[in-house]
């Protein structure tokens, strides 16, 4: 098991945003996070990651539990929703930088060719497009040998080329047998990417299974119509 | 475990490495730094005397430091907090980032009024004047108000996740400094 969370609450001053989540995530699979705006994702994710400190509830991550703890991020490579670096730097230094904080062995130099950033690498930071942001973000987190892989809206920005080689890379590296959780509002990705579907409603698990079952439940045929029409049909997973 | 203080001082001594990087390549070092240069050269200029110069820019950097280190420190950590969120995900503690960038920030700071401010004595003939106690007690001053106004505007920038309430009680922290 990789990720085990039990009985999850987390309120930020009256907005009670996570109500109690039960989840386990198993290895080896690729799982999508879903859910409407506001529903938890996020926040379910970087309680995942220590950064959001629960205010009940337990977790534990490739069975250590993570309270108090900060050894056990070596294992995960997140990509944050904002490509947001400082601005001064250049993108060598960057990716430099997060190497020596890690301190672990890396592969960045293929990715750097795979998403053509060469002509960047002694760009400065503020100087990128959004799209070539999200790329350097891709090669931070890609680059690191981890057992699981959490990225938040990978595609955000990216051309089409990209997002093959994305797509490609994420198949690669669950042929590895890694781990890895997507949010994302690009249903087309979801469909071709995940084995299992998690949707958030309100600060719940609403329905968790494969898109097989998501389309039995909510009898679609259409998988985007499917997500839509998940809140109206069928009972609590 | 005994490696693991000195695991934790070297992560945080490479964050500030990075964000002191980041900073001093910055235009509002550049500026700042350019406007202490300027106004050393000017005071010295007008005043022809080290002595009254020294206590000039004493007047300006009191009401001036805590400004500047409010409201850097404000905008600093604002405008890293997606990159600060990266940084949390690694293997690191949290005080050991936090700690990082403050340094990184008061560093890059301090290093502006030093620079600024020491170019002009140096040539003007500080070494010559009697006045090397007065000038050292100034930059000495100058970085403790530097360090310890960054320092209260991370505690504020840390417990107002609205920019506009935190530059707010910046602005206010500032105003009630005599």
């Amino acid at each position: 098991m990789t990720i085990e969370i039990n009985n999850l609450h987390k309120q930020f001053g009256k907005n009670q945003v996570l109500k109690g989540v039960d989840l386990t995530i198993d290895q080896g699979q690729i799982y999508a996070i879903l859910g409407p705006n506001g529903s938890g994702k996020t926040t379910l994710i970087k309680s995942i990651l220590g950064m959001v400190i629960p205010d009940e509830g337990l977790i534990s991550v490739l069975d250590t539990p993570i309270k108090k703890n900060w050894k056990y991020r070596k294992k995960i490579d997140y990509l944050p929703q904002i490509a947001n670096f400082p601005p001064n730097i250049k993108v060598k230094e960057l990716i430099h930088m997060i190497k020596d904080l890690r301190n672990s062995p890396s592969c960045e130099d293929e990715l750097i060719a795979l998403f053509g950033l060469e002509p960047f690498l002694n760009k400065k930071l503020s100087t990128l497009s959004g799209g070539t942001k999200q790329k350097v973000n891709i090669v931070l987190t890609f680059m690191f040998d981890t057992p699981l892989i959490i990225l938040d809206e990978p595609t955000t920005g990216l051309d089409p080329k990209a997002l093959i080689s994305l797509k490609d890379l994420i198949r690669k590296e669950k042929a590895k047998g890694k781990t890895i959780l997507i949010t994302s509002h690009i249903m087309q990705i979801v469909e071709e990417m995940a084995d299992e579907i998690l949707y958030l409603l309100e600060g719940e698990i609403y329905f968790k299974g494969s898109i097989k079952e998501l389309l039995k439940r909510t009898e679609q045929t259409n998988f985007e119509h499917a997500i839509a029409a998940i809140t109206t049909t069928g009972s609590h997973a | 475990m005994p490696l693991r203080p000195l695991q934790q001082q070297e992560a945080m001594l490479k964050i500030l490495k990075y964000s002191f990087y980041d900073l001093i390549r910055s235009r509002w070092s550049y500026v700042y730094f350019l406007f202490y240069l300027a106004l050393g050269f000017v005071l010295l200029f007008l005043n022809n005397d080290v002595s009254k110069a020294v206590i000039t820019l004493m007047n300006v950097i009191i009401v001036l430091i805590p400004l500047i280190g409010t409201i850097f420190g404000v905008m600093y950590y604002y405008n890293s907090r997606e990159f600060t969120e990266l940084l949390l995900a690694q293997p690191i503690k949290r005080t050991s980032i936090f700690m990082g960038q403050y340094f990184g920030v008061a560093g890059s700071l301090t290093l502006s009024l030093v620079l600024g401010l020491g170019i002009p004595f140096l040539l003007y003939g500080l070494m010559r004047s009697n006045a090397i106690f007065d000038f050292s007690l100034l930059l000495v001053t100058g970085a403790f108000l530097t360090f310890i106004f960054v320092g209260l505007s991370f505690v504020i920038a840390i417990s107002n996740e609205n920019k506009i309430k935190g530059f707010g009680y910046a602005v206010l922290l500032w105003l009630s400094w005599p």
